[in-house]
């Protein structure tokens, strides 16, 4: 039972399209809405055109940061998964990338996506995006991210991450946001960070 | 006051988390901090709220629950301050995620907060909507963000932009409302505004046609001026990396251009010009200049057809494939494979060096080059090109031996121009790495070497000879068993002799070492094992003069304890020792295998779902290809709120049939079934002609399964039941396991009485032991009562006696129930109790069924107990 529910997302990704909100408004999704889903696919999906969800969302599945020793230091999720499934990323992804000889590419498949890690000392920040999206430009998107937080603490170091982990995660806030790129300037993104603290 | 600064017992918690050197430790502080968390949650403390929350936060990211402070988050973010705004939404999209009903609730504040006087609250309650809104959320607070998109500050106006992306993500029919507050984005100077409205106009495309058009006819020259702009802009510090302004921005807008110029003509001329320029002008010597290329170069290849700006880009690739940096050869690499459909030629000029990554260290670049090369093949250069890579499997690593060896036989099967060449490659690769070839693969192989008349004593000469080198292959000696088996005087008597083949002695005794040392290895499994009898029986005919010593091997396994040895050793030396007179004849060689047949099996049989999720590469020849397939089984993707998880694995199972789930469990029916149709065939490569074999397809099918409890019933039945000669064979694979699958879930045969509505019945409970299903009707004139007919069987071998249902319902709810058939519940389903029960609704239309059940029985004198809860009723009860 806990294995198959892992993953609960499949059925909608490919049923979104189909209008489920009318069909099921609200509803718990019974199991049997999932036999009728199911079926309703089974049917449709040869005769109907592709649903819109079919084609490639080219986002940011999620960012992570972690130590060498897999402590994660900062973990955004832009889209739903189980807590357990989130720890189960976290683990899976600190293997990969863990263990990876620096002269090699800073791209890992990982399930059905890609893995754009770097690391920076002691610590991979790591993005997981889509197979077939730009991989140099989130690298440079790393680097940018880790500019700015160098710049707002000052010489950014491990500590720092690990006592104002609230702050990161509004500096990400700031850089991006519903899995895309937000803001590109440095000094629009510090310049903000400054304006909210005086909000405080 | 604010909870970060001064005297905070954040900044001590995590000090004296961080000072715990055990996890025992750890916990210990953690489980504190919570206990004081609570207490300060339970007596509705408002000053620490904050800081309580911030600090739950941090324990979140350890990774223990923290489910208690979620009303917490909605408490803070109804607070007028913007501190606890700020803390409450940062909780909200940490704590909590779109499939959370409590989200529900917040959704009214939101609300508010986007029409907030303070712009930095609008921008609190944009962040928290992008990142965590769900389709609902996005229904209802569509409008405002839409108007957020006009709103005077640019902060504002990007997050709004991505917010509406996300909308759209979710409810794409609310695009067409968003289209003209977009085109307006495009027009900014600003670069976030610029850049998120670029992507977001990017995804108003996907989604909706009328935006496509839209975009094509208005936005095109605006766009490519602003890349024009961009492009030639002069030095800007405050967006410049390694010398160029802005890459992201122009990364998007490249990308904008693609979605513009795909599949329309006169759209993509209006972009030749600055593609070219892009591509021609922008420096190569930094990442940022290669992301703009590789960009570049994927708009390119996917606009309609411009020959030169072709050739540009794939020299541009070309020069990306000879750059010492390892992430630019991967980037090369992939997108070779999608250049590969616009120009193959082009791309077979640098096949040398792609071969030569697939011999990378980096397994991520290998696996790149491994897929180019493979779709690389053609006719002309198979060979040359199947031997580097079979020359390579000798020295591969072994995690990438899988990958390789599946590759290299469909690149053989596909495109093996004679017969003799893929024997001759197929061996190679099986005493190379033969552990690491799917069953599918060397049955093929034996199905060509029967139909390769003229072959067959190369064949066995070949494998004789392996057999001496590489006697570690299981799989090679299985298909070296099985031709001696079938060919063993071809081998004594070199008959059929080709001309290249090196002489070769081998005596009658000589081949039945071979069988004898393949049988006696301790590493054999017991398919080889019960392959090598079969082997020895057919010997034992064509080779009289070691009849005896064959029987005395199999005398040995009279005793054996694996049944299915037992009985072949047994049945087998009935025939050596008593029917001497039909022994020749029953054994003669096998008939012919039709290779139709079997491919169209291997194809055909099998559900398509296998085939959709077995992920093979025969099926998927590369990583494009496979992302088309993927979105279906999108483990990440984004669309997937409001569906909270089917809860039994009954129903997920049926998806997993139907296609939709790629989870662990689809993985196994798959394997079951990809077993099932290896045993298949080898149920009818041995079977035919010899009767007592008929027996061996179930038997390695229970060994492997042996874990799945379902399928391990269905073998026994398969076994018990008495199955005629014919009939195991020519099942169709997997369809039986199919039916066994589907079996539990069709509808109970016994209909419900239709009177009004009819409501689909339910597998209310299923654990391990029991099954509840749950048949409903209603009275006529009584929309409120439903009478619901509870079957209960039992799924384990024992009877269950003293058995009794007990349910629970909430007020609103009325429950009467009649007494049960019967007490006792017959074993393995052999009969069922049913029970009425009458539920009157008196909410009804408002809320829907649930119920808690407890069930007791006594199973061998001892007490059992099952609890469930039921809240899967079909709607409107």
């Amino acid at each position: 039972m806990n294995i198959v529910m892992k993953f609960p997302q499949h059925t909608a990704s490919t049923v979104s399209g189909f209008d489920l909100g009318l069909v099921f408004p609200k509803f718990p999704f019974s199991q049997v809405a999932a036999l009728r889903f199911a079926s309703l696919l089974h049917l449709r999906r040869p005769v109907s055109s592709p649903a819109p969800s079919t084609l490639s969302l080219k986002m940011i599945r999620f960012i992570l940061l972690q130590n060498r020793q897999g402590k994660t230091r900062l973990a955004k999720y832009y889209i739903p998964l189980e807590e357990s499934e989130k720890h189960k990323v976290e683990y899976e992804v600190h293997r990969l990338v863990v263990n990876r000889d620096p002269k090699f590419t800073n791209f890992v498949e990982f399930r059905t996506h890609k893995v754009i890690y770097r690391r920076y000392a002691g610590l991979f920040f790591s993005l997981c995006v889509d197979i077939t999206d730009n991989e140099l430009a989130y690298l440079e998107c790393i680097h940018l991210f880790v500019e700015i937080l160098d710049h707002f603490f000052s010489n950014v170091c491990e500590l720092d991450l690990v006592f104002n982990f609230h702050k990161v995660y509004l500096i990400l806030d700031e850089f991006i946001l519903a899995g895309e790129l937000q803001e590109t300037s440095k000094k629009a993104i510090i310049e903000r960070m400054g304006e909210l603290e005086k909000q405080e | 006051m604010n909870p970060f600064s001064s005297g905070t017992r954040l900044r001590d918690m995590i000090r004296s988390i961080r000072a715990c050197k055990t996890a025992a430790e750890e916990r210990a502080v953690v489980r504190k901090e919570c206990a004081a968390i609570r207490a300060a949650i339970s007596e509705n403390d408002q000053d620490y709220r904050h800081r309580n929350l911030a600090k739950l936060m941090f324990i979140h990211m350890l990774g223990y629950p923290t489910h208690f402070g979620q009303m917490e988050c909605l408490k803070s973010i109804a607070s007028p301050g913007f501190p606890e705004k700020r803390i409450g939404y940062l909780g909200l999209m940490l704590l909590l995620d779109e499939r959370q009903e409590v989200l529900m609730l917040v959704t009214n504040s939101i609300k508010q907060d986007l029409n907030h006087t303070n712009q930095y609250i609008v921008g609190l309650a944009l962040c928290a909507l992008g990142n965590i809104c769900s389709a609902e959320m996005a229904r209802d607070l569509a409008p405002e963000v839409e108007r957020l998109l006009q709103f005077r500050d640019p902060n504002i106006r990007k997050k709004a932009a991505l917010c509406t992306i996300r909308i759209i993500r979710k409810v794409p029919d609310l695009a067409e409302n968003f289209i003209n507050s977009a085109a307006s984005l495009l027009k900014e100077k600003h670069h976030g505004v610029l850049l998120t409205g670029v992507q977001l106009c990017t995804d108003l495309c996907k989604v909706s046609s009328e935006a496509l058009e839209y975009f094509r006819k208005k936005c095109t020259e605006g766009v490519v001026k602003v890349l024009k702009d961009l492009a030639n802009s002069p030095y800007a510090p405050e967006y410049d990396i390694a010398g160029i302004t802005d890459p992201f921005l122009h990364i998007r807008l490249l990308k904008f251009l693609r979605v513009l110029g795909q599949g329309d003509v006169d759209t993509s001329d209006c972009m030749n010009d600055i593609l070219a320029q892009v591509a021609t002008k922008t420096e190569s010597n930094k990442n940022a200049g290669n992301a703009i290329l590789y960009e570049c170069v994927a708009t390119i290849m996917s606009i309609e057809d411009n020959g030169g700006l072709r050739v540009l880009a794939i020299n541009i690739l070309g020069r990306f494939l000879s750059n010492r940096d390892n992430n630019i050869r991967y980037v090369a690499l992939n997108m070779l494979m999608r250049a590969i459909t616009v120009d193959s030629q082009a791309v077979q000029r640098h096949r040398a060096t792609i071969l030569e990554c697939v011999k990378d260290s980096d397994a991520s670049i290998r696996k790149r080059a491994l897929e180019l090369v493979y779709l690389l093949v053609n006719e002309s250069n198979v060979k040359p090109l199947t031997k580097e890579l079979i020359d390579y499997l000798e020295v591969s690593e072994p995690e990438f031996r899988g990958d390789l060896t599946a590759k290299i036989c469909s690149i053989v099967e596909k495109f093996s121009p004679e017969k003799i060449w893929y024997i001759d490659q197929m061996l190679k690769v099986l005493s190379e790495a033969g552990n690491y070839v799917k069953d599918d693969v060397w049955h093929a192989l034996i199905v060509v070497i029967t139909n390769a008349s003229n072959l067959h004593g190369y064949a066995v000469r070949s494998l004789y000879r392996l057999v001496q080198t590489a006697g570690d292959q299981e799989i090679l000696i299985r298909v070296a068993v099985w031709c001696i088996g079938e060919y063993g005087d071809m081998l004594v008597n070199n008959t059929g002799f080709l001309d290249m083949e090196e002489p070769i002695t081998v005596t009658e005794s000589d081949a039945v070492d071979v069988v004898e040392t393949a049988i006696k290895r301790h590493s054999s499994d017991l398919t080889s094992r019960a392959m090598c009898l079969v082997a020895l029986l057919k010997l034992s005919s064509r080779f009289p003069s070691c009849s005896v010593r064959i029987n005395n091997i199999i005398v040995q396994y009279k005793g054996s304890l694996v049944l299915e040895l037992q009985q072949r050793a047994l049945e087998f030396g009935a025939i050596v020792d008593k029917h001497q007179n039909i022994r020749s004849t029953l054994v003669e060689r096998m008939p012919v295998l039709d290779e139709a047949t079997y491919s169209g099996r291997r194809a055909g049989s099998v559900p398509t779902v296998v085939s959709t999720s077995q992920g093979t590469p025969i099926n998927l020849p590369n990583g494009v290809a496979k992302t088309t397939s993927a979105p279906l089984v999108d483990l990440l993707d984004l669309s997937s709120d409001d569906v909270p998880v089917p809860s039994s694995s009954g129903g997920d199972f049926l998806q997993d049939l139907l296609g939709v789930d790629l989870s662990p469990s689809s993985s196994q029916t798959d394997t079951n079934q990809a077993q099932k149709r290896g045993t298949d065939v080898l149920l009818d490569l041995l079977s035919i002609g010899t009767p007592p074999a008929q027996s061996n397809s179930s038997i390695p099918d229970m060994v492997s399964s042996s874990q799945d409890s379902k399928s391990a019933i269905n073998v026994l039945e398969q076994l018990s039941s008495p199955s005629a000669p014919a009939g195991g064979v020519s099942t169709p694979p997997g369809s039986s396991s199919m039916m066994d699958l589907l079996d539990g879930f069709a509808p109970n045969p016994s209909k419900p009485e239709n009177n009004g509505p009819a409501y689909p019945s339910i597998v209310a409970f299923e654990s391990s032991t029991l099954k509840v299903t749950f048949n409903f009707s209603k009275q006529p004139g009584n929309q409120q009562t439903t009478i619901i007919e509870a079957n209960f069987s039992n799924k384990t071998f024992d009877a269950y006696t003293d058995f009794i249902f007990q349910a629970a319902v909430p007020k609103f709810l009325q429950l009467h129930l009649d007494p049960a058939s019967s007490n006792t519940l017959p074993a393995s389903g052999n009969g069922s109790i049913s029970q009425k029960l009458r539920i009157t609704n008196s909410q009804h239309g408002k809320k829907s069924l649930v119920m808690r059940i407890r069930i007791g029985y006594k199973l061998n004198s001892k007490d059992v107990l099952e609890d469930g809860q039921i809240n899967n009723f079909p709607r409107g009860l």
